[in-house]
């Protein structure tokens, strides 16, 4: 076999070999865009439609209110939902921490009436509201499950997001996430 | 006639004198079987929060017990890491102590009961009850070892000088330690029926709650203080029998437990006996030690009972619910302070004696 027929077969080789690489690259970019529309929850720097939100104190929260906002930080869950209860101790962490710095919206996907009765125990130490329409609200932020979901916020954009139970580390860096936003922008209007 | 009566005088001071007991230092008996009911009620106020940040981007989330070494470092045990937080005596975040897991020097996550103490040598122990074991480790955060847990031991590892380990058994009431090499030294059979028969006057109690015996311990200087929260009496155990009991409850506390007691027991309801569910040692004065918090409903205050080893109740400090944050769970009294968890707030408070 002379040198030139090797390496011509080496080329082809290697041509053959970059184009299944490139193919499956391709491929495997297309599938992970799939499957990020079929993620049940919202993901970082995702476009958010407008909503509105009613307070038990009856305030009213829009899109535009956490867009002239640098941060704030976003709790969602559902009543009755027992999992959702080990999350309370870490959200009322983190308000205790940075809540006299940033805004906190706990929206619970119920009634005015659950939220009122939940609120008043006492127990938590951020406002909660509930969506004007349930169903809109649901698509705006893609929930597709009862899982509580805790959401900073960085202006009208999520700037971290996690889908379930927190842990302790995750609080940690939720917290960490927040002041860092907070030496960027200014603080709680 | 004056001198018959100086003769009169002083042979009754001389025969009181002579009859008096005199009470071997080794054998503990009570002296006050009835408590001095003149209590002194003494307010505590809250001084200090613990956390939540104790370091940078270090925060306690849900710490559930607490220990203090000769140095005043304190080592906390937080349910949300799975791990012991060790800080400075100035509160400051040390490092993290142990693992999340199942295996050797880990703690099974979210492991509500752990509870830790730093034992005479040193050494911190750390007793988790949902993978029965007791975990060793120095007090840089060093695994050295696990220890099987025998019996019951819903409460802070007690250690003797010797590095013996105590536990309980509940199934046959015995008080049960272990050395460094896992040999049982120690095996006293004690019996709370007796103890039944003093709180309740008569045992009307169905046999099922019997066998509900938890109990608490502490180390003193030169023994082991058990106190079974069932039986309501302290207990010595040293050299492997029981030296001495006291009766501790205060006789009102008593009258009211009786009638909670016999009114639930009309209702047929199941009732705990646990009315206190822990004893505190005060790591300023040997001999003397808390019994937390109960609580009184008319003052809504948490009352804590200070106590010597004799049983005799010395003073009641209380917490204010009405103004401190109420569900607290007292941990420890050092340097004058009492550390307590504000379970309604998932932090540790730092109490003092409000002298005003």
């Amino acid at each position: 076999m002379n040198k030139t027929r090797v390496l011509t077969l080496a080329v082809v080789i290697l041509f053959f070999l970059s184009a299944f690489l490139g193919i499956s690259l391709w491929r495997c970019m297309h599938v992970n865009r799939d499957l990020a529309k079929k993620i049940p929850f919202i993901t970082s720097k995702e476009k958010i439609e407008d909503f509105n939100l009613t307070g038990v104190d009856e305030s009213r929260v829009t899109l535009q209110d956490l867009k002239n906002q640098n941060q704030s930080l976003v709790f969602i869950f559902s009543r009755p939902c027992t999992p959702c209860n080990q999350n309370l101790v870490f959200w009322n962490k983190i308000a205790q921490i940075v809540g006299d710095k940033v805004n906190i919206y706990g929206i619970i996907l119920n009634d005015l009436t659950e939220a009122y009765n939940f609120a008043k125990d006492g127990k938590l130490e951020f406002k909660v509201y509930v969506p004007d329409n349930l169903e809109s609200f649901k698509q705006s932020w893609k929930i597709q499950t009862d899982q509580a979901k805790t959401i900073l916020m960085n202006k009208d954009r999520p700037a971290l997001t996690y889908l379930g139970n927190l842990e302790a580390e995750i609080t940690s860096k939720f917290i960490a996430k927040t002041r860092e936003l907070m030496k960027q922008g200014s603080p709680k209007p | 006639m004056n001198r018959l009566l100086a003769t009169f005088v002083c042979s009754f001071l001389l025969a009181n004198l002579l009859s008096a007991q005199i009470v071997p230092s080794k054998t503990y008996v009570n002296p006050n079987p009835e408590p001095n009911m003149k209590e002194q009620y003494v307010p505590l106020r809250l001084v200090e929060l613990i956390g939540p940040e104790v370091g940078p981007n270090v925060f306690l989330y849900n710490p559930r017990s607490l220990a203090f070494d000769k140095n005043g470092n304190l080592y906390i045990f937080d349910r949300s890491y799975s791990k012991i937080v060790k800080l400075d005596n100035q509160l400051k975040f040390v490092r993290f102590i142990g693992n999340e897991g199942s295996g050797p020097g880990e703690f099974i996550k979210g492991g509500s009961a752990v509870f830790i103490s730093v034992g005479p040598d040193q050494k911190l122990y750390a007793n988790d009850t949902r993978t029965r074991k007791i975990i060793v480790f120095d007090l840089d955060g060093r695994y050295l070892a696990d220890y099987p847990l025998l019996g019951n031991l819903w409460q802070k590892p007690t250690v003797d000088k010797k590095g013996n380990i105590y536990t309980f058994s509940g199934n046959d009431n015995t008080v049960k330690a272990v050395n460094q090499e896992g040999e049982t030294v120690v095996h006293v059979s004690v019996q709370p029926e007796k103890i039944y028969s003093f709180l309740f006057q008569k045992q009307h109690l169905p046999e099922k709650n019997l066998s509900r015996f938890f109990s608490h311990s502490f180390l003193e200087p030169d023994r082991i203080m058990l106190y079974f929260a069932n039986s309501s009496t302290m207990l010595d155990v040293e050299n492997n029998k029981i030296a001495g009991s006291y009766n501790i409850l205060p006789r009102d506390l008593l009258q009211d437990y009786q009638k909670s007691l016999r009114k639930a027991t009309e209702k047929n309801k199941y009732v705990s006996f646990e009315l206190f569910s822990k004893i505190i040692p005060d790591e300023d004065q040997a001999g003397i030690y808390y019994l937390p918090f109960v609580y009184n409903e008319t003052l809504n205050r948490g009352l804590i009972y200070q106590m010597n080893v004799s049983g005799k109740l010395l003073k009641t400090l209380y917490v204010d619910y009405n103004k401190a944050p109420s569900y607290t769970w007292f941990e420890a009294k050092r340097n004058g302070l009492f550390y307590a968890f504000i379970t309604s707030k998932q932090t540790i408070g730092i109490f003092k004696e409000d002298t005003i």
